[in-house]
């Protein structure tokens, strides 16, 4: 009885002694479920950087980019008891990234569609979504200074949904396509295809770099 | 289109437009998370459930809830329809009064006692003929013996009452196709009983060997004031004579009788007081 009580004391001195920096994304989720704050924090510091610039890449908008990133991360939070350690957390955590980001781009779509300044447009007039100017800088606002960077930026949001979440996930963020296979729901397969397909739509859009 | 290929770290053989493409998104530079990210993400975690989960029931209840209250509404002005059509249709009080069968009327005359015929200060005598058919003019009638009949006559004719006693028909039609000049039981087109008319006018009649006989005449009667006397043999009225124990029915009555008054006969006109 008493060996029992010494071996968990040790056990949890040896873990309260263990930098989370240390402990892999299934052992910090253990731990965030056990109301350990710190485990949760540093499953943050990990991934918000590359949620923020894969959400970033996908809508080609900063700030909507941090704040899904943010609303991913809640999610994991007030979800993590559901989580379940069969696949990776990055593709957990990803997951929930890009069906915010898809959900997203489809309200953008459903306001275009409603959008005073469509229904004030003139035939043959440009479509401008009516967006007040933002003053703010941008943190990247070298990067946006960067017309060949804007020019990619822009021909990756023109793609389609099923083709920019690949192709993000694959030459952005340097994803396996077993991963990315698992992040989409996709076979394999299929998962080639869309971003073989993705490549040959960026081609075209990009011809004058080449 | 070069015949170059590039081969990635999984193997993967890519020509050089498509390294070329993977190239220029690789080398975008990467965008990282502002400063204060954390301190934010602790405020909405602090706030509670993201809001997808507050505004579940919303795309629900946007469709639901307009479509509850319409239903709501035709519920209210349906049943409010229905409650109005049964009030239009509701039956006044005595309109089944109105027109009793002639069976009610008649033996509730038989009924009556003699002594009712006398006449006095509190009760006058029935009218005559000539005052129900003044009074038919003016489209009223008054009788002082059941004036809760000629009350409801006189209502308005937008009450709808069931006829359920009358064999159906709605009020106005019932109204329409009575005798507004007889009392209730006197219809048109029909018989009535020589005792009942004898005994609006006062005269107390009995029917044997196919005669009328005068039994007893009310005081202060129509019949009194024009000379009608017991023991007189009433005949005719009208010119109608009275052969048996039913008349057929009139619209109006001039009130002109016929009597034998022994061997004399005598044509006696009621009159107006």
């Amino acid at each position: 009885m008493a060996l029992d009580k010494i071996e968990i004391a040790s056990a949890e001195v040896s873990k309260s002694f263990v930098p989370a920096e240390k402990l892999s994304d299934h052992q910090l989720i253990e731990a965030t479920k056990q109301g350990d704050e710190t485990a949760f924090a540093e499953i943050v510091n990990r991934y918000r950087n590359p949620i923020t610039n894969y959400l970033y890449r996908f809508l080609n908008d900063y700030e909507e980019a941090v704040d899904l990133a943010q609303e991913t991360f809640v999610r994991v939070y007030f979800a993590i008891e559901r989580y379940h350690t069969e696949y990776a957390f990055s593709t957990y955590i990803y997951r929930i990234a890009t069906n915010l980001a898809i959900s997203e781009i489809r309200k953008r779509k459903r306001r275009k569609l409603i959008s005073l300044t469509g229904l004030l447009q003139f035939a043959g007039e440009e479509s401008k979504d009516f967006q007040p100017p933002d003053e703010k800088p941008l943190p990247d606002a070298q990067l946006l200074g960067d017309e060949k960077s804007r020019t990619i930026a822009r021909a990756i949001e023109t793609l389609p949904d099923k083709y920019r979440a690949p192709i993000v996930l694959r030459d952005v963020e340097g994803k396996t396509y077993e991963e990315i296979a698992r992040i989409l729901e996709l076979g394999l397969g299929t998962t080639k295809s869309r971003i073989s397909r993705a490549r040959g739509l960026l081609k075209e859009k990009l011809k004058h770099y080449f | 289109m070069s015949n170059k290929n590039f081969q990635t770290e999984e193997n993967e053989i890519l020509s050089v437009e498509d390294e070329k493409v993977r190239l220029m998104l690789s080398d975008l530079k990467r965008v990282e998370a502002p400063k204060d990210f954390d301190f934010r993400l602790k405020a909405r975690i602090a706030r509670g459930a993201p809001e997808r989960q507050k505004t579940g029931w919303f795309p629900l209840l946007r469709y639901v809830a307009p479509l509850c209250l319409a239903i709501i509404v035709l519920a209210v002005l349906v049943i409010n329809g229905l409650y109005s059509v049964d009030q239009i249709s509701a039956p006044p009080l005595a309109a089944n009064r109105a027109l009793p069968p002639i069976e009610n009327i008649n033996s509730a005359s038989a009924a009556q006692p003699k002594e009712q015929f006398v006449a006095d200060d509190a009760n006058p005598p029935p009218p005559s003929f000539e005052n129900t058919a003044n009074a038919s003019k003016k489209e009223t009638r008054v009788f002082p013996k059941d004036s809760e009949l000629a009350a409801n006559i006189e209502k308005p004719k937008t009450e709808k009452p069931k006829m359920e006693n009358n064999g159906g028909g709605s009020r106005d039609s019932a109204v329409a196709n009575a005798n507004p000049l007889l009392p209730n039981g006197f219809t048109p087109n029909k018989f009535n009983q020589v005792k009942d008319v004898l005994l609006i006018i006062g005269i107390d009649a009995a029917f044997s060997d196919n005669k009328w006989k005068v039994k007893s005449v009310a005081e202060n009667s129509k019949a009194a004031n024009a000379g009608v006397k017991t023991d007189d043999v009433i005949e005719a009225i009208d010119g109608s004579a009275l052969a048996s124990e039913t008349i057929p029915a009139k619209k109006s009555y001039s009130g002109k009788l016929t009597i034998a008054r022994g061997a004399e006969k005598l044509e006696i006109k009621l009159q107006n007081k």
